[in-house]
């Protein structure tokens, strides 16, 4: 019974009702590198048709709704370029755009060193390394909502930073509710969760490096430096630039922790571009305004990465 | 296949005609709420009440932290997908009036002849902040307003008699509050007095008082122009500036209120006055009461008192049809049909008319201080009422900072608000 079974899926291997597709289609006409092609297609179809609605639908709404006039509430009325000119014309926008481009570079700078330094360390043979690495990555698994609370807990006034700083002498700061500490104290905790999830892509990086590469140049006379330098960063050169690309993209996105820690204060000095849009859009409900605001962040976004995409190609790395 | 048809054909019209009853006869009410501890709690208790007697119409109870929650009701409104009846805080009412997402109140649902019936039996111009175009848009649970509390303790500490050194002006706020204040070093370790930093509806409120007592306005009469920038309105922000820069009995980093306990420095003792609304007796529970004392919110001149009152109410969603609207009034009838029993449970006053000769309201009078409270919501009117009203605090609340943390000009400060309010007033 069971031979018979199997010799029948070898004879037909997929259902009755793909079977009269197939016919229909005419798929036995197709040559073998047209049946390929299409069966690569049917397999990336449903993430395909995933980005279709989840990401592609809603940008190019959003793109539509800039146009318009829409307070959520009462429909869209046709607004041309109004709400590009009201956006522009906003000094709060301009503000939030250095906020955001402040935070954006303040996070990721640090990132890039500090995690190729951490990466460096864990990639060292030492006890207990495994374990390290996990301890490193710990930040990664914590939910952003629980990191956005501890951290405002341990800024607050009596809380932990300002103890520790007591110590040395310094007195109590209000982190989040003063202008000149709130932005470093969102910077800071985005430079603290960012590093290991760069320092794991730099550590994998490293590892793939072969290690003859490094022989050879300790033969030649190279000193851990030389070695690093003419050897390490080079062959280490697409993770860099990915790493840069990432971070600069991840950091330009925060929204959670100015939402969570400082509602866009004091005085809108942490009010980065995404809650501005949030603000527009729901609070102030300028829907057509709140998607041009996003337009512009698109299309900050898409230049920066097309600037690291044209590094990247004069760098032969693509 | 005919025959299978007409199987599928006769199965789905049994489905309707049987599924139509069951229908009928289970037609649950969703609520929505912000969140308030005891507030949230009584709603609770009203809604297993509710659910106990009306098994086929029961309801689904939600709360959700104040901020966020409007901005998710406004969404959701426009998505269709609100709940059949909300709460709404008065001071968002005109934004949506104005885009017609409420369904107007029917008084004679609610078991009043009309509208002028119904105003009789709430306090004078209780329900005028919820009227638009003569009609009412929601039903009022809570007035409330803000009034100054403070630590006995503190006071007989300091050598204060709390019953009669309390401050009755701004100005002997910075008196007295100086005597309360404590330091270690040049480190201050408590507040004589201080006011919310935490939100924009907050300094709205605080400002709107101070303005108003001054003989100004945050709009002018028509809506379309600041006038916050104006000789009141400076006067106000200085007021709002001056314990911290002038009397030095306030200090923005010794607070630690949060948005969802914004006076809790109160009970903490890490303040010795503070101004807070009717619902903190309830939230502080009745042991920290004891080392409490609530009196009239300050004056700038005590013989022409001037108060600001808010309140939130109950809205019914337009979107649902009318027999269930009908459904939602009953509803309301039952979430307000006890006042005392209201009022014992969230410590907010219900704007009844006959609220304070309720059998059984003077022991409250005298020990829950809702004389204090009912007085200033008799001396108060409702905050500005704008379509526009979240981008005006939100610009009010960046001038406050401006002045308190980093010391700028209050006229400069409030020039520049009322520049981001006129751009935001002449918006479609």
């Amino acid at each position: 019974m069971a031979r018979e079974r199997a010799a029948a899926a070898r004879a037909q291997p997929w259902p009755r009702w793909l079977g009269s597709l197939r016919q229909a289609v005419g798929w036995r006409r197709l040559s073998l590198h047209t049946r390929l092609c299409w069966a690569g297609f049917l397999f990336v179809l449903p993430a395909l048709l995933h980005l279709i609605a989840f990401k592609f639908y809603p940008m190019l709404e959003a793109f539509r709704l800039s146009f318009y006039q829409y307070d959520l509430m009462s429909p869209p009325v046709f607004h041309g370029l109004e709400n590009y000119r009201s956006v522009w014309n906003n000094p709060l926008f301009h503000q939030s755009f250095w906020v955001s481009a402040k935070y954006m570079f303040g996070v990721s700078i640090p990132e890039w060193f500090l995690a190729l330094a951490l990466a460096l360390l864990l990639n060292r043979r030492m006890p207990g390394r495994s374990l390290i690495r996990l301890a490193y990555f710990f930040p990664i698994a914590m939910s952003q909502i629980v990191v956005a609370l501890v951290w405002k807990f341990m800024y607050n006034p009596l809380g932990v930073v300002n103890t520790l700083l007591s110590y040395v002498g310094v007195g109590r700061i209000n982190w989040l509710a003063t202008e000149e500490t709130a932005l470093p104290a969102l910077i800071l905790i985005g430079i603290w969760r960012g590093i290991p999830l760069f320092g794991v892509i730099y550590l994998a990086g490293l590892q793939a490096i072969p290690k003859e590469y490094h022989e050879a140049a300790t033969v030649d006379g190279a000193g851990g430096w030389q070695s690093f330098v003419h050897v390490t960063i080079p062959l280490l050169m697409p993770t860099i630039l990915f790493v840069m690309v990432m971070s600069l993209l991840s950091a330009m996105k925060v929204f959670l922790n100015p939402l969570v820690m400082t509602e866009g204060g004091p005085n809108g000095t942490t009010r980065v571009l995404p809650y501005f849009i949030y603000d527009t859009a729901f609070a102030y409900h300028r829907m057509g305004e709140a998607a041009a605001a996003s337009m512009v962040l698109f299309a900050f976004a898409f230049a920066l990465t097309l600037i690291q995409l044209r590094l990247l190609r004069r760098g032969g790395l693509e | 296949m005919k025959r299978f048809l007409s199987v599928c054909l006769a199965c789905s019209v049994a489905a309707v005609l049987l599924g139509q009853p069951a229908d009928a006869q289970q037609t649950s009410i969703t609520w929505w709420e912000h969140s308030n501890p005891p507030h949230n709690n009584y709603s609770k208790e009203l809604v297993a009440d509710w659910n106990k007697k009306n098994p086929t119409r029961p309801v689904e109870y939600e709360f959700f932290a104040m901020t966020p929650y409007f901005k998710k009701l406004s969404a959701a409104l426009s998505t269709r997908s609100a709940a059949d009846m909300f709460t709404v805080i008065d001071t968002l009412l005109p934004s949506f009036t104005t885009k017609d997402v409420l369904a107007p109140i029917r008084p004679e649902w609610l078991g009043y002849k009309n509208l002028e019936d119904m105003k009789k039996a709430y306090l004078p111009g209780a329900l005028e902040g919820y009227i638009h175009e003569g009609k009412l848009y929601a039903v009022p649970m809570i007035a409330s307003v803000f009034s100054l509390y403070l630590n006995r303790k503190h006071f007989r500490e300091a050598g204060l008699d709390p019953d009669k050194d309390y401050p009755r002006t701004w100005e002997d706020i910075g008196r007295v509050g100086q005597k309360l204040v404590k330091m270690q070093g040049s480190t201050m370790v408590r507040e004589g007095f201080d006011f919310a930093m935490h939100s924009s509806a907050w300094t709205m409120w605080y400002m709107e008082a101070l303005t108003r007592q001054y003989g100004g306005s945050i709009l002018d009469r028509a809506g379309r122009k600041c006038t916050a920038n104006g000789e009141a309105g400076v006067k106000a922000m200085q007021v709002r500036s001056m314990y911290v820069h002038k009397y030095k009995i306030s200090d923005p980093t010794v607070s630690q209120a949060t948005n969802a306990l914004p006076a809790d420095d109160l009970p903490k003792g890490r303040v010795s006055m503070f101004i807070t609304h009717a619902g903190s007796v309830a939230q502080f529970g009745p042991k920290v009461m004891e080392d409490m004392k609530v009196v009239p919110l300050p004056q700038v001149d005590p013989k022409k008192p001037i108060s600001v009152v808010y309140g939130f109410a109950l809205a019914v969603n337009p979107q649902v049809p009318e027999a269930k609207q009908k459904m939602v009034h009953d509803l309301i009838r039952h979430v307000v049909r006890n006042p005392k029993e209201w009022y014992e449970k969230t410590s907010y006053p219900y704007p009844s008319a006959n609220f304070l000769e309720l059998p059984g309201m003077d022991e409250a009078r005298k020990t829950r201080y809702l004389d204090v409270f009912v007085g200033d919501i008799k001396t108060g009117t409702y905050v500005t009422r704008s379509p526009y009203f979240i981008e005006i605090s939100d610009a009010m609340h960046r001038a406050m900072e401006r002045v308190v943390l980093k010391h700028e000009d209050p006229k400069a400060s409030l020039d520049q608000a009322c520049k981001e309010i006129d751009a935001a007033l002449a918006k479609p």
